[in-house]
């Protein structure tokens, strides 16, 4: 009996020092495809309709959201001297209607000879006059729009999550039988419970996804396996709340699973901005008033044994709030209601003692406000203030300020001011590449080991390996999130994706920094990984906002499936939308010759428009996307292609767009919003 | 949207930061991990304070010291535990050479791979380049007196012998240990090195006066700088050469000699010897000597006497024996032993395998080993050292304050099987050749045999 008993041991401690090497690959595997799928993602451009211009070309628009305008950060710029740096608004809403709107341009605008004083619907074949030049609105063919979704799906090869599943479900396995040998007696019953519902829910997910015709995981796939890391750490730490942890990483999915589906209808979405910010003012102040104090920071709420920190669910409404669409950024209205939520959320985190969750709101409200405007000089404005304030925080909130005196020095003290720091950095030394093994650290005796400290915990007991990777799934979702805005439908999704991988990226900064003494430590979560379900709900809740900014090919949830049967539901919606019957409706008089399927094949569209009973060709421009690309990444470049446009002899009235357009210099991208 | 688009560089920027300072943590990681994870405040290695892992081996395989859970465990001979407790450390970790202060990084095997991971937590076992054995025959050698015996071998490095007392017993630790009883004094000390120093004098003769080996000098006993002020002998040495002065050790000649030099070249040839410096032994580091070179005079002689102000740390000058017995290059001291196979592979390499260090011509360190050959056979009897071939100094270091002077043997045996260099110091033990030579002899026996 006894010699089993050795074996049994030692069969534990060979078993510990293989599976170390195992967990380092398969997360590498897991980690390594979804980051290379999500930066390798080209998110295709799709086109939504054509503007046809006067000297008979004309411009694809490939957002929802197009400004037009002569300036060079318009998405359709029209270099004529009539024509305002920032002219107009052309807006497609999710129901697949046009509107326009003037914004307070010199010259002005007209519909079909009627002055655009607000946002006004433009139907297909009406006439826009833009500072005296007409225009048209030509919609995109089913066929072609069909041949374009097919292109879009041949580009759109997110990597196949079955794989990654299975190393996943492998690497949950084995960490229960890691912690069932490093725990011993104190392994938890619920334990493998807790991991087989995750391995479950993370089945049932793709798998139902899959049903829906989804194709991409990457971003669900990187979020599960860091939630698979959360009850590690958990564990660790707390090995009673491991079932808890699993419980709120559901909750987490169920949060992500409703907002993608509410993101999907932009109408739809804006409709509850009122109701969630009465929703999070409630908390907000719930917490203010019965909030109790852990760590120096009034920021839990305890209701009948359950407890939450109802901040972090602010967090997702903050995002929700600050995300605007093209026509509400020109509105003082909407940003005056993000400025007064923002005010009342930075008092009551400031009133909590929250000193890391009021940093990540302001940083939060800082992008937003960059985004909105891209006026620099105002943000400094605003960092000189807040920097004043956080002065008087600090003068008046001394734990605070002892924490910015360690800050450098924590080898200095490492046994009462630098003490969570040093501990973090001799555990993650004590690691290694490859880590001690899930459960046999012993930075998890540490206070907060498993939340501000994670980064430490997870080098001790997982290897450092594994937790800069973790580091790299955050960056990469923020790229992720940056590079979709080129193919971007609405500032709304745009603006909200780039507030929520900035709020992950800079929340973890701050837990990483802090934890290892490049910045003081503030005490905020690691995204996804913390111990904590309402910092679990809060993260799945905001990578909602990057799946609905995803809009490669039937990639995400978050987007209305393009299928046959939707367009003809669009189509019968009224607005007019088939070619045939469009040129059908505007003859006039003129003689339109129906598109050549022909011709279509070499994405190039011809269409006779006759103009002072003249049969001059009008040209669809359609954009590669590798065209596109190589004019967001090489701007410098793309003078020496030879543009499509450019072959053919341009009347005087040059238009202009992203092909020939010059470099991006600082001034676009600080110089604000020039009205 | 295209604003937009150029905007959210904001968030590249974030992630940037991101980047660059999980950057800046590795690299720190990279360069300081060993000293973070041999932090006394880490959980994972230490014990309440204590390093609760690891185990300290001798070259033979003895166990000197394990670490566990519940303290330190050391070896079963009283002899061989008092003799080692300056390497093996006490259990409250007084001495600063002791193994769990000077080879933490060791002990816990840390290696930035597998961090402190090692199989059940066990730590890592560390072979020292001592002969458990050849420690406790020095250490009975010295027979209750304080004072210290280093010997290493000048080809390898190695280091066989290290023994400094007064010393205690680690498992039975006294109420009042004496003054001093935690210093290493062959490592962490110095002292008044007597004429052990002429070596160093005698080799800056040689590579710089034309006529070192037949300039004369009549002894009389005392040399006067007037009033009271005199370099003395204990008995007239008449008229002696370089070599009859080194064997006789005629303090007058090697004042003399020293004047004749004048304080730079004596300063020159002092750091050259290494004297001066701080060796690094794997993490144990030596005190350096120190010294003062007035520009003439009867303090000038008596430095080149090695009185004066002179003061020498014991291995410095068992290195410089090496460096005699080598040629002129001292083959630089270690104390562990590469047992892994990567570590053994590393030490063929020269970044990480024998170093070296040149102190003299080789031309001068043969005249020198002649010479100290010379002082054995002619003068301290080569009956006393049987079978040795033995080339070596005495030293007599009169220490003041009454007490008795402080004897000295440093030498090294001139022969290809047993490359020995040595050093021996008796604290107040008297003259050199009879303290400290037969303390010599016994652990020399001890090591050929």
């Amino acid at each position: 009996m006894e010699l089993l008993t050795t074996a049994v041991q030692m069969a534990g401690i060979y078993f510990t020092t293989a599976v170390r090497w195992i967990f380092l690959f398969l997360s590498a595997f897991i980690l390594i495809r979804q980051i290379r799928s999500l930066l390798q993602a080209r998110n295709p451009s799709e086109i939504w309709a054509y503007l046809g211009c006067p000297d008979g070309s004309s411009v694809p628009l490939t957002h929802w959201e197009n400004l037009i305008g002569r300036g060079r950060g318009c998405d359709i710029i029209l270099n004529l001297t009539s024509v305002s740096r920032s002219h107009a608004t052309l807006i497609r809403d999710s129901d697949g209607i046009w509107k326009y709107n003037d914004l307070n341009s010199k010259n002005g605008s007209k519909i079909n000879g009627n002055p655009v004083k607000k946002a006004t619907v433009l139907k297909a074949g009406d006439v826009l006059t833009i500072g005296g030049s007409d225009f048209t609105l030509y919609p995109v063919s089913l066929q072609e729009r069909m041949s374009n979704i097919e292109r879009r799906r041949r580009k759109t090869r997110p990597v196949s999550p079955w794989p990654s599943l299975v190393a996943l479900s492998i690497f949950q396995l084995l960490a229960v039988i890691q912690f069932k040998i490093s725990l011993g007696e104190n392994f938890p019953a619920n334990l493998p419970i807790a991991f087989a519902l995750l391995c479950g829910l993370m089945w049932f997910y793709v798998i139902f996804m899959r049903v829906l015709k989804r194709v991409g995981f990457e971003m669900e796939i990187i979020a599960f396996f860091l939630s698979t890391l959360s009850l590690a750490v958990t564990a660790s730490a707390y090995p009673g709340s491991v079932f808890k942890q699993a419980v709120c990483v559901i909750l987490g999915l169920g949060l992500f699973f409703g907002l993608c589906w509410y993101l999907r209808d932009l109408n739809r979405a804006k409709k509850i901005t009122y109701i969630l910010m009465a929703v999070s003012v409630f908390l907000l102040i719930i917490n203010l008033a019965l909030g109790t104090i852990k760590y120096g920071a009034q920021n839990w709420v305890q209701i009948g044994g359950f407890s939450f920190q109802p901040s972090e669910l602010v967090k997702i409404v903050f995002v929700y709030v600050g995300a605007a669409t093209l026509d509400e950024l020109q509105q003082r209205k909407n940003l005056t209601i993000f400025m007064a939520f923002s005010v009342f959320c930075l008092g009551c985190l400031a009133i909590m003692g929250d000193f890391g969750t009021a940093i990540i709101f302001f940083v939060t409200f800082l992008v937003i406000s960059f985004l909105r405007s891209g006026d620099f000089s105002k943000l400094i404005l605003i960092v000189g203030a807040a920097g004043l304030m956080g002065l008087m925080v600090l003068r008046f909130k001394p734990y605070i300020g002892a924490r910015f005196e360690t800050w450098g020095h924590v080898w200095e003290d490492p046994t009462a001011g630098g003490f969570q720091q040093v501990q973090t950095m001799t555990s993650a030394a004590s690691g290694g590449l490859l880590g001690l093994g899930a459960g046999e650290g012993n930075l998890s005796d540490v206070a907060a080991a498993s939340t501000d400290l994670v980064f430490g915990l997870l080098s001790e007991e997982w290897g450092l390996i594994i937790a800069i990777l973790s580091v790299l799934c955050i960056i990469t979702l923020g790229i992720f999130a940056v590079r979709a805005i080129i193919a971007g439908r609405s500032t709304y999704y745009s603006i909200a994706a780039c507030a929520a991988t900035s709020m992950f990226i800079f929340q973890t900064i701050l837990n990483v920094f802090g934890s290892v003494d490049l910045l003081p430590l503030t005490g905020v979560t690691f995204p996804f990984v913390s111990s904590g379900g309402t910092s679990m709900i809060a993260s799945w809740g905001l990578l909602a906002f990057l799946k609905a900014a995803d809009t490669r090919q039937n990639a995400s949830f978050a987007i209305r499936l393009d299928k046959k049967g939707e367009f003809e539901q669009e189509l019968e919606g009224g607005s007019l939308e088939d070619p045939d019957e469009l040129y059908r409706s505007i003859p006039k008089a003129s003689k339109i010759r129906k598109p050549s399927s022909k011709r279509r094949f070499e994405n190039t569209t011809v269409v006779k428009k006759s103009r002072k009973a003249d049969r001059k060709p009008i040209q669809y421009t359609d954009f590669s996307d590798e065209d596109f690309f190589e004019s967001f990444e090489h701007p410098s470049q793309q003078k020496n292609r030879p543009s499509r446009q450019s072959q053919r002899p341009r009347p005087s009235q040059s238009l202009q767009d992203h092909h020939n357009d010059s470099p991006v210099t600082l001034d676009d991208i600080f110089g604000g919003d020039d009205k | 949207m295209k604003k937009i688009e150029k905007r959210a560089i904001m968030c590249l920027l974030l992630a940037g930061v991101l980047l660059i300072g999980v950057g800046i943590f590795s690299y720190r990681y990279f360069a300081h991990g060993d000293d973070w994870a041999s932090y006394e405040g880490n959980r994972d290695v230490y014990n309440e304070g204590d390093l609760s892992k690891g185990k300290l081996y001798d070259v033979n395989g003895n166990l000197l010291m394990q670490n566990t859970t519940d303290g330190m465990i050391y070896n079963d001979n009283t002899s061989i535990r008092k003799a080692l407790m300056h390497i093996t450390g006490d259990k409250d970790n007084n001495i600063s050479t002791g193994a769990n202060r000077a080879f933490t990084d060791e002990l816990i095997g840390y290696d930035f791979i597998n961090g402190v991971y090692s199989l059940n937590n066990a730590g890592k076992d560390v072979t020292l380049t001592l002969d458990a054995d050849v420690c406790a025959t020095a250490y009975e050698a010295l027979n209750g007196r304080n004072g210290t015996v280093g010997v290493y071998n000048y080809k390898t490095g190695e280091i066989i012998c290290m023994v400094s007392a007064p010393t205690y017993d680690p498992i039975d630790p006294p109420a009042s240990p004496e003054d001093g009883v935690y210093i290493n004094r062959l490592t962490s000390a110095t002292f008044v090195p007597g004429s052990i120093f002429k070596l160093v004098t005698a080799a800056a003769a040689i590579e710089n006066l034309d006529d070192a080996y037949t300039w004369e000098f009549n002894c009389t006993g005392s040399v006067s700088y007037g009033g009271n002020y005199k370099v003395t002998d204990l008995q007239a040495h008449g008229t002696v050469n370089l070599e009859k002065a080194l064997e006789v050790s005629c303090n007058c000649y090697f004042g003399q000699l020293a004047e004749k030099l004048g304080p730079a070249l004596m300063e020159e040839y002092t750091k050259k010897a290494g004297l001066t410096s701080s060796y690094d032994i794997d993490g144990i580091k030596t005190s350096e000597g120190t010294f003062e070179f007035p520009d003439s005079g009867m303090n000038l002689a008596w430095t080149g006497i090695g009185q004066w102000k002179d003061m020498i740390n014991p291995c410095a000058m068992m290195i410089y024996m090496g460096a005699i017995a080598n040629g002129g290059e001292a083959t630089l001291p270690t104390i562990i032993k590469p047992t892994s196979f990567i570590d053994k592979q590393l030490a063929k390499l020269p970044m990480f395998g024998i170093k070296t260090k040149s102190m003299i011509d080789s031309s001068t360190a043969s005249s020198l080993t002649e010479m100290m050959a010379n002082n054995v056979s002619a003068h301290y009897g080569s009956e006393n050292y049987p079978g040795l071939n033995i080339c070596a100094k005495t030293g007599t270091a009169e220490v003041g304050n009454n007490k008795r002077p402080h004897a000295w043997f440093a030498g090294f045996l001139n022969d290809e099987t047993n490359p020995y260099a040595f050093i021996v110091m008796v604290e107040n033990g008297g003259y050199g050749a009879d303290a400290a030579g037969s303390v010599a002899n016994k652990v020399l026996q001890d090591i050929v045999n």
